[in-house]
C-alpha cells in the first residue's frame, strides 16, 4: 500500500494499488453505489488530480446532516453530498472543498478517544468513527463514517489525508491547483477586475482618480528598481525617470514614494518604504527624494505607519490564539470567554488599525497636503492603512468593483507578500495582515451597513480564497514572480479541458485567472449574495461631489512638514534624515499640534478648531468609524464557523437554507409568470415594477438576518 | 412645585461624553415633571427632556474652574453631565432634584397628570385592549382539567395574586387554602401557562414553608392535582430557580424547598439564578463599563466579563429552556418557584412561555405575556423600579433582565418576533417613566384601590396605536424556524449572548451603528405595501375595464350566445382571485429596494391620476355590476346599456393610458 503501512497497528485487507496518474477507475470489490459515485468524482476531477481514497460518511454539524462521500485527492479533501453534481463551470466548491494547505488540524475520533494526526507515520490505533478537519480559514469539516463493513475505507481515507497533506506541504504548494475555465476562449480575455499589469490599466486608473499632477512611470518595467514593486506606478508629473531612479535607491528595498490615491479635494496619499539610512545621498538625490515626498504640496505629513500598530509577529500570534479560541473544544472556560477573547489581542489590533485609518483620512481630507505613509518594508501595514483610508473616504471604493480594484492595487500589485504572510511557504514571517484588513472592513460594514455595495458573504469569500491555492493572486509574494509565471505560461498557450489529464509539465496555475474570477469557486446564487441588499443607492459615487479645490503645485520647499505619530502632529525640521539643514524649511507656527489626548480622535481635534473646515463639520462621503471597545465586534460568522450552534440567527448560508428560499422563490415566480404575459399594454407597468424586484426579495431577508447581528462583546 | 428651588438656570453646559470639546451651552429648566435642557444654538434649540421618575442618581462633583458639575444618571441608562456656573444654583438644582426624583406618594407620579387628550371612552377602551380572560380562553381554558377558581375573590387568600386564577379541577377550595398556608406570602401554586398540545402546564408559586421537616397534606395534594391535570405524564418537575445554597439557607427561616420524599411523583430541580441583590450589583458593574469615557478593548471585555451580567442572563435563559423542553418535548408539567415567586419565577415562566408559544412573540401577545406573568401575578414594580421613595435594597433590574432575554432571543431568531428592538426599549423606558398606569404599585389589589384604570392611561393602547414603529420587518410567521417552540442548542454557550449596546448605550449615539438596517427594511416594506395596494387598485380597475369592454362587445354581438358570456365572466372571477392570493404571500417579506428618483415621480403621477379618476371609477363599477346583472338575467336589459357603456369606456381607457 502506498502509505507503506508504517506504524499502524491495524490490519486491513490490502486494497488494489492505486493507479498513479489520471482519474481513478475503480474496479471490483465495491458496491454499485460507490462505483456510481466514482463516476461523479471523475467528472469533477481537475487536471492532474488523483483520487487517493474515499469513504462514505455523514457530514455533521449541519442541519440537517448530509450523507455523502469523503474523498481525498492529491489536491484537496472534498465532501460530496449524495446526489450533488459538481458543476463544470465551478471546478472548485467553496462549500465542500478543503484545499490540503488549508487543513490546520486533523483529528480522528472513536468513542471517547480522540487523536490528533500529525505525520503520516503517527499510529492510528483505532478505526475512526468520525474525522474532524479544522481549516485554517476557521471552517470545520466533520464527517462521521458509516458503520457496517466499510471501516477499512474509513481508515484508509483518514490515513490518505494525513499522507497527502504531508506530501502536499513539500511539493505542490507553490504550483497551486491547475485550473481552467470551461468555455474560455484562447489567449486574451478581459479579467473581471483590472489586474494592473499593463500601463494602460494604470493610466486609466490615474484618470479615474483625476490625479492630474501625476504620471505613470515605466521605469520598473523590467523590475530593475525593485522586484517587489509593480511594473508601473505613479510619480509626480514633473519628476523625471532619472530622478525617480535616483530617489528610490535611498529607500528600503528600493520602494520609494509613489502615489496611492489622489483625493478629489486635492490631497495626495503616498506610500513608501523606510529611508535607507546607510546610504549617503548627495544633494541632488536629496532634492529628488524631497520633491517626490512633497509631491507639489506645501504641507507634507509623514505618517509613521507602524507606530501604535501591532508588529507582524503580534498579528501572527493574535491570529493563532484566535484560532485556538474558536475551536469547538477550546480550553477557555465558558465564563472566561470574553477575557480569553481579549487575551488574543486580535480585536485590539483591529481597533488600532481602524483608529489610525480614521486619523489619516482626516489628515487627507481636512487640508490639501501630501500625506506619506512610511513603513520600513512598505508591503504590509501601508497597504492596510492606505486601503482603509480609501474605503473611508471614497464611496467608489465601497462598490464591489471598486473594492476589488482597491485590493488588486494596494495589495496584489503593491507586492504584499501573500505567500509568506499566509504561511503557505512555512517561512517564519507568517502574519495574516490581509485577514486583519478584512476584519477591519467587516467592522466598517457593521457600522455603515448602507454604504457598501458588497456584503459580508463577499468578505468571507475573499477570506476563504486566501487559503485556496488556485490562482496566482495569493500564491506569489511579488508582482515579479507573478509575471514570471505568466510569461512562462503564455509561451504554452494551452487550454485545459476538464477530464483531460494534464501532463505534469504544464501542471501549474493558470495565470490568466485571478481570485476575482469568482465563478471558479462560487455558483451564481452564491455570487448573488456578494451584493449587499442594504446598499443605499443614494450613496452611489455620482451623488458625491467633492469640494472643488485647486491642487496648487508649489515649486519651492514645503512650508510645513509634520510627523504624525501617537495620534498627534509634531513639526519636523526636515523631510529626510540625512541632512541637518533646518533653515530650508519654513515651519509655520500658525497651526501647532495639540497635545495628544488619547480619548479624542483627530477628527475632534481638527474640526474642533474653527479656523479649519469652518461650518462644514464632515465632508460628504467621509466615514469616520467608531473604535471604542464596545464598537469593535467579533466576526462570528467567520471565526465561529466551526461551531454551528453559534451560527444560529446568522442565517449561515447552508445549502438547506438556500434551497428553502429558492423553492419559495420559484413558487412565487411560477405564480407570477402566467400573469406577466400581458396582451394588454395597460397591464404592463405595474407588474414590472414589482416583478423586477421580486427575485431579490427572499434573499433580502436572508441577508438581513445576518446583518442585524453583532458580536458578543 | 414647592420642591423646586430654582426653576431656571442659564449658561449651563451639557457635556458630550465622547468628546469633551463639544459641550452645548443652554438653559436648564426644572418643572414639576421634567428636567429640560434647551440648547442656545439658535438654529436647532435642541431640547433634552428627562422625567423625574427616570432619575436614578444625582451626583454633585467637586467644583472646577468652569463651574460645578452635576451628574444625572437615569434608569433608562441615559447619563447627563451638566456644568452649572454657580455653585449655589447647582446646589439648588441638586436639592430640588433629589426630592423630585423620589416621590413619596403615588399621586405625585407623572401618570396622574399626564393627559394624552383622550376622552373617557377611549381611555377605557385602551385598558380593555389586553384582556387576560381572553388569553386563558386562547390557551383552551377552562377545560376538563383546569377551572377558574374564585377562591381568591376579594384577595381573601393571597393579596399579591389576582382574583382570577386557574387551578386544577381536582383542587378544592380546602386544598388551595391549605396549600396557601404552607407557602410563603400565601402564594399557592396556580397556572401560568397551559400547553394545549399535550396538556402539560407551567404553574407558579412561592417557596414552601417546609423548614427542616414540616409537611402539609393539602400542599402535597395540590401538587398531586397539578400532576393529575396532565394525564400524559406520571410526574411533575418542581423547579426551584434559586441556587441550592440560598434555598438551604431559607430552611433555617422555616422556609425552603420541597422534599422529594414527601411529595409523591415529583422531580426536584435547582436552577441557580442569583437573587436581586447580586443582579443589582452586576448591572451596576456593567454600567460602570458603559460609562467609561473611551473604553479600550480590554476595559470593555474584562469589565463585561467581571460584571457577570451575561452569565446571569444565560442562567435565566437556561431555566426557561429547561422548562420549555420539559413541557413541549417530555410533556411534563412544571411547578416553578423561587423565594416569593414574583421575581425569578416571573422571569423564568415568561421566558418559557415565549419559547413555547408563537403567540407571545407577536406584538399583542407580548403585551399579554407581561400583563399575565408580571403585572397580574404581583411583580413588585414599585419596589423593584423605585417608583416611590423606598428601600434602595429592594431595587433590582428584574424585568430588565427579562426584556434582555427577549432581545437575545430576537438576535438568534431574527424572523420569529413580530416586534423589533425599539418595542422592547420603549417598554423598558415606560416601566420606569410612570407615564402610564400599567406598571404602578406592587399588586393588582393596590392598583384597584388606587383606581388606576380610572385615573391613568394604558401603555398598551399607546404602543398599539403606534404599532407601525414597532414591527419587525423580518418577521415571518410561516417560516419553519419560527413556528411552534423555539429550539435553542442543547449546550448553550456563553458567546451566544451578547452585550446589548442598543439598550445600555442607547443614548450614546456615537456608539451606535450609523445606519439602521431595521429602519431601512421597514421603509422598504412600507413602500412595498403601498405599491401592492396601488397594484391591486390598478388591477381592479383593469378588470372593470375589461368587463366593460366585454359587455360592450357582447352587446354588439347580440344576445344569441348567452353561454359564452357566462363563461367569460367566470374566467374573470378566477383571475381576480389571484392577486389577493399572491399579495398575501408577498406581505411576509420586503420585496423592493427603496425608490429611486424616477420611480418615485412615477408613483406620484399614478397616485394623482388615481385620485382624479377615482370618483369616476366608483360610478363606473356600480353601473357595470348593474349592467352585468341585467345582461345575464334578461336579454332585454342589455339593450339600454350600450350607449352608457361606450361613453364610460372611453373615459376609463384614457385614465389607464395616463397611468401607463
Amino acid at each position: 500500500m502506498w502509505w507503506g503501512g508504517r506504524g499502524q497497528s491495524f490490519n486491513i485487507a490490502p486494497q488494489k494499488e492505486e493507479p498513479e496518474m489520471g482519474c481513478v477507475q475503480r474496479t471490483g470489490m465495491l458496491e454499485p453505489r460507490s462505483q456510481q459515485l466514482d463516476g461523479h468524482v471523475a467528472s469533477g476531477c481537475l487536471p492532474g488530480e488523483q483520487i487517493l481514497a474515499w469513504a462514505p460518511g455523514v457530514r455533521k454539524g449541519l442541519e440537517p446532516e448530509l450523507p455523502g462521500t469523503l474523498i481525498c485527492t492529491n489536491l484537496r479533501v472534498t465532501f460530496q453530498p449524495c446526489g450533488w453534481q459538481r458543476s463544470q463551470e465551478t471546478p472548485l466548491s467553496s462549500e465542500y472543498d478543503f484545499a490540503l494547505v488549508n487543513i490546520g488540524r486533523l483529528e480522528a475520533v472513536s468513542g471517547l478517544s480522540r487523536v490528533q494526526l500529525l505525520r503520516p507515520g503517527s499510529p492510528l490505533k483505532f478505526i475512526p468513527e468520525e474525522i474532524l478537519i479544522h481549516g485554517r480559514d476557521f471552517r470545520l469539516l466533520r464527517v462521521a463514517f458509516e458503520a457496517g463493513g466499510l471501516e477499512p475505507q474509513a481508515f484508509q481515507v483518514t490515513m490518505a489525508i494525513v499522507q497527502a497533506r504531508a506530501q502536499n506541504s513539500q511539493v505542490q504548494q507553490y504550483a497551486g491547483i491547475p485550473l481552467s475555465k470551461a468555455g474560455q476562449s484562447t489567449g486574451s480575455r478581459k479579467p473581471p477586475v483590472p489586474l494592473l499589469e499593463t500601463s494602460e490599466d494604470w493610466e486609466a486608473e490615474r484618470k479615474k482618480q483625476g490625479a492630474r499632477g501625476w504620471r505613470v512611470s515605466t521605469i520598473n518595467e523590467r523590475f530593475d528598481i525593485a522586484t517587489s514593486l509593480p511594473r508601473y506606478f505613479w510619480v509626480p508629473k514633473r519628476t523625471l525617470d532619472s530622478e525617480v531612479r535616483r530617489a528610490f535607491g535611498h529607500f528600503h528595498q528600493g520602494r520609494g514614494p509613489r502615489l496611492s490615491w489622489h483625493h478629489p479635494g486635492g490631497s495626495d496619499l503616498l506610500r513608501c518604504g523606510g529611508f535607507y539610512t546607510a546610504s549617503d545621498p548627495n544633494k541632488e538625490d536629496i532634492r529628488a527624494v524631497e520633491s517626490m515626498l512633497q509631491a507639489g504640496h506645501s504641507d507634507v505629513v509623514l505618517v509613521d505607519t507602524v507606530d501604535e500598530l501591532p508588529s507582524l509577529a503580534d498579528v501572527q500570534l493574535a491570529h493563532l490564539r484566535l484560532r485556538a479560541l474558536c475551536l469547538p473544544d477550546s480550553s477557555a472556560a465558558e465564563e472566561k470567554w470574553l477575557s480569553a477573547l481579549e487575551g488574543t489581542r486580535w480585536l485590539d489590533y483591529v481597533r488600532s488599525c481602524l483608529r489610525k485609518a480614521s486619523d489619516i483620512s482626516v489628515l487627507v481630507t481636512s487640508r490639501v497636503r501630501s500625506v506619506v505613509l512610511q513603513e520600513r518594508g512598505d508591503r504590509d501595514f501601508n497597504g492596510l492603512l492606505s486601503s482603509l483610508v480609501q474605503l473611508l473616504s471614497v464611496p467608489e471604493a465601497r462598490t464591489l468593483l471598486g473594492f476589488q480594484s482597491l485590493v488588486q492595487r494596494e495589495w496584489v500589485a503593491a507586492g504584499h507578500p501573500f505567500l509568506t504572510r499566509l504561511g503557505v511557504t512555512g517561512a517564519s514571517e507568517e502574519a495574516p495582515v490581509f485577514l486583519l484588513f478584512l476584519d477591519c472592513v467587516w467592522q466598517l460594514l457593521q457600522q455603515f451597513p448602507a454604504e457598501f455595495e458588497f456584503s459580508e458573504f463577499f468578505l468571507l469569500a475573499l477570506h476563504d480564497s486566501a487559503r485556496v491555492p488556485d490562482t496566482l493572486t495569493f500564491l506569489r509574494d511579488t508582482p515579479w514572480e507573478r509575471g514570471k509565471q505568466g510569461g512562462q505560461f503564455n509561451s504554452y498557450t494551452q487550454i485545459y479541458n476538464p477530464g483531460y489529464c494534464q501532463p505534469p509539465a504544464g501542471n501549474s496555475v493558470n495565470s490568466q485567472l485571478s481570485v476575482w474570477d469568482w465563478d471558479l469557486r462560487y455558483n451564481s446564487e452564491q455570487i448573488l449574495q456578494f451584493h449587499n441588499p442594504g446598499y443605499d443607492p443614494e450613496h452611489c459615487p455620482d451623488s458625491w461631489l467633492p469640494r472643488q479645490q485647486p491642487s496648487f503645485m508649489v515649486p519651492g520647499p514645503p512650508s510645513s512638514v509634520w510627523l504624525f505619530s501617537r495620534g498627534a502632529l509634531t513639526p519636523l525640521n526636515q523631510l529626510c534624515p540625512w541632512r541637518d539643514n533646518p533653515s530650508l524649511l519654513a515651519v509655520s507656527s500658525r497651526w501647532l499640534p495639540r497635545a495628544a489626548i488619547s480619548s479624542e480622535s483627530l477628527a475632534d481635534q481638527e474640526w474642533g478648531l474653527p479656523s479649519h473646515w469652518g461650518a462644514c463639520p464632515l465632508p460628504p462621503g467621509l466615514l469616520l468609524p467608531g473604535y471604542l471597545g464596545p464598537q469593535i465586534r467579533l466576526w462570528r460568522r467567520c471565526y465561529l464557523r466551526g461551531r454551528p450552534e453559534v451560527q444560529k440567527g446568522l442565517s449561515a448560508p447552508t445549502i438547506s437554507g438556500l434551497q428553502d428560499e429558492l423553492s419559495h422563490l420559484q413558487e412565487l415566480l411560477r405564480k407570477w409568470t402566467p400573469r406577466i404575459s400581458p396582451e394588454d399594454h395597460s397591464k404592463k407597468r405595474d407588474p414590472n415594477t414589482i416583478l423586477s424586484q421580486s427575485p431579490r426579495c427572499p434573499l433580502i431577508t436572508v441577508f438581513f438576518m445576518g446583518m442585524a447581528e453583532g458580536g458578543p462583546e | 412645585m414647592e420642591h423646586i428651588r430654582t426653576p431656571k438656570v442659564e449658561n449651563v453646559r451639557l457635556v458630550d461624553r465622547i468628546s469633551s470639546k463639544k459641550a452645548a451651552l443652554g438653559t436648564l429648566y426644572l418643572t414639576a415633571t421634567h428636567v429640560i435642557f434647551v440648547e442656545n444654538a439658535p438654529d436647532t434649540r435642541k431640547e433634552t427632556w428627562i422625567l423625574h421618575s427616570q432619575i436614578s442618581t444625582i451626583e454633585k462633583q467637586a467644583t472646577a474652574a468652569t463651574g460645578c458639575p452635576l451628574l444625572i444618571r437615569c434608569k433608562n441608562f441615559q447619563l447627563l453631565q451638566l456644568i452649572i456656573p454657580q455653585e449655589r444654583d447647582c446646589h439648588d438644582v441638586y436639592i430640588s432634584l433629589i426630592r423630585l426624583a423620589r416621590p413619596v406618594k403615588y399621586e405625585e407620579l407623572y401618570c396622574f397628570s399626564f393627559n394624552p387628550k383622550l376622552d373617557k371612552e377611549e381611555r377605557e377602551q385602551g385598558w380593555m385592549l389586553i384582556d387576560l380572560s381572553e388569553e386563558y380562553k386562547r390557551m383552551g381554558l377552562p377545560n376538563n382539567y383546569w377551572q377558574l377558581s374564585d377562591v381568591n375573590r376579594d384577595y381573601r387568600v393571597c393579596d399579591s395574586y389576582p382574583t382570577e386564577l386557574y387551578v386544577p379541577k381536582s383542587a378544592t377550595a380546602h386544598i388551595i387554602v391549605g396549600s396557601s398556608k404552607f407557602r410563603s406570602r400565601r402564594r399557592f401554586p396556580a397556572l401560568s401557562y397551559y400547553y394545549r398540545d399535550n396538556h402539560a402546564s407551567i404553574c407558579r408559586s412561592s417557596q414552601p414553608l417546609s423548614g427542616f421537616s414540616a409537611r402539609c397534606l393539602e400542599d402535597e395534594q395540590m401538587l398531586q392535582a397539578i400532576r393529575k391535570a396532565n394525564p400524559g405524564s406520571d410526574f411533575i418537575y418542581v423547579v426551584d430557580t434559586r441556587p441550592k445554597l440560598n434555598a438551604m439557607a431559607n430552611r433555617a427561616a422555616g422556609k425552603g424547598y420541597e422534599n422529594e420524599d414527601n411529595y409523591s411523583n415529583i422531580k426536584f430541580q435547582f436552577i441557580g439564578i442569583e437573587n436581586i441583590h447580586v443582579m443589582r450589583n452586576s448591572l451596576q458593574k456593567m454600567l460602570e463599563v458603559c460609562e467609561l469615557k473611551s473604553p479600550s478593548m480590554s476595559d470593555f471585555l474584562w469589565g463585561l466579563e467581571n460584571s457577570g451580567w451575561l452569565r446571569h442572563i444565560k442562567a435565566i435563559m437556561d431555566a426557561g429552556i429547561f422548562i420549555a423542553k420539559a413541557v413541549s418535548e417530555e410533556g411534563v408539567s412544571v411547578l416553578v418557584h423561587c423565594s416569593d415567586g414574583w421575581d425569578r419565577t416571573a422571569q423564568v415562566c415568561s421566558v418559557a412561555s415565549l419559547l413555547l408559544d408563537p403567540h407571545y412573540r407577536t406584538l399583542k401577545g407580548f403585551m399579554v405575556l407581561i400583563e399575565k406573568d408580571w403585572i397580574s401575578f404581583g411583580h413588585k414594580f414599585n419596589h423593584r423600579y423605585g417608583n416611590l421613595d423606598g428601600d434602595p435594597k429592594e431595587i433590582s433590574p428584574v424585568i430588565d433582565q427579562f426584556i434582555e432575554c427577549v432581545w437575545q432571543l430576537m438576535e438568534q431568531f431574527p424572523c420569529a418576533f413580530e416586534f423589533n428592538e425599539r418595542f422592547l426599549i420603549h417598554i423598558q423606558h415606560h416601566i420606569y417613566s410612570c407615564q402610564f398606569g400599567n406598571f404602578l404599585c406592587n399588586s393588582q389589589k393596590e392598583r384597584q384601590e388606587l383606581k388606576i384604570q380610572e385615573r391613568t392611561y394604558s401603555l398598551w393602547a399607546h404602543l398599539w396605536k403606534n404599532r407601525a414603529d414597532y414591527m419587525n420587518p423580518l418577521f415571518r410567521d410561516d417560516h419553519s424556524q419560527t413556528r411552534g417552540t423555539l429550539r435553542l442548542p442543547t449546550t448553550p454557550c456563553n458567546f451566544l449572548y451578547k452585550f446589548w449596546s442598543g439598550m445600555y448605550n442607547r443614548f450614546e449615539k456615537g456608539l451606535q451603528p450609523r445606519q439602521s438596517v431595521t429602519d431601512y427594511l421597514m421603509a422598504v416594506k412600507e413602500e412595498t405595501q403601498q405599491l401592492e395596494e396601488e397594484r391591486e387598485a390598478l388591477e381592479e380597475r383593469l378588470e372593470k375595464i375589461q368587463k366593460v369592454q366585454l359587455n360592450h362587445t357582447k352587446v354588439k354581438a347580440k344576445q344569441s350566445e348567452p353561454s359564452k358570456h357566462s363563461g367569460f365572466s367566470t374566467s374573470d372571477n378566477s383571475t381576480a382571485n389571484t392577486p389577493q392570493d399572491y399579495s398575501g404571500n408577498m406581505k411576509s417579506f420586503p420585496s423592493r429596494s427603496p425608490s429611486q428618483g424616477d420611480e418615485d415621480s412615477a408613483l406620484i403621477l399614478t397616485q394623482d391620476n388615481l385620485k382624479s379618476s377615482d370618483p369616476d371609477l366608483s360610478a363606473n363599477s356600480d353601473q357595470e355590476s348593474g349592467v352585468e346583472d341585467l345582461s345575464c338575467r334578461s336579454p332585454s336589459g342589455g339593450e339600454c346599456a350600450p350607449s352608457e357603456d361606450s361613453g364610460k369606456d372611453r373615459d376609463s381607457d384614457e385614465a389607464v393610458f395616463l397611468t401607463a
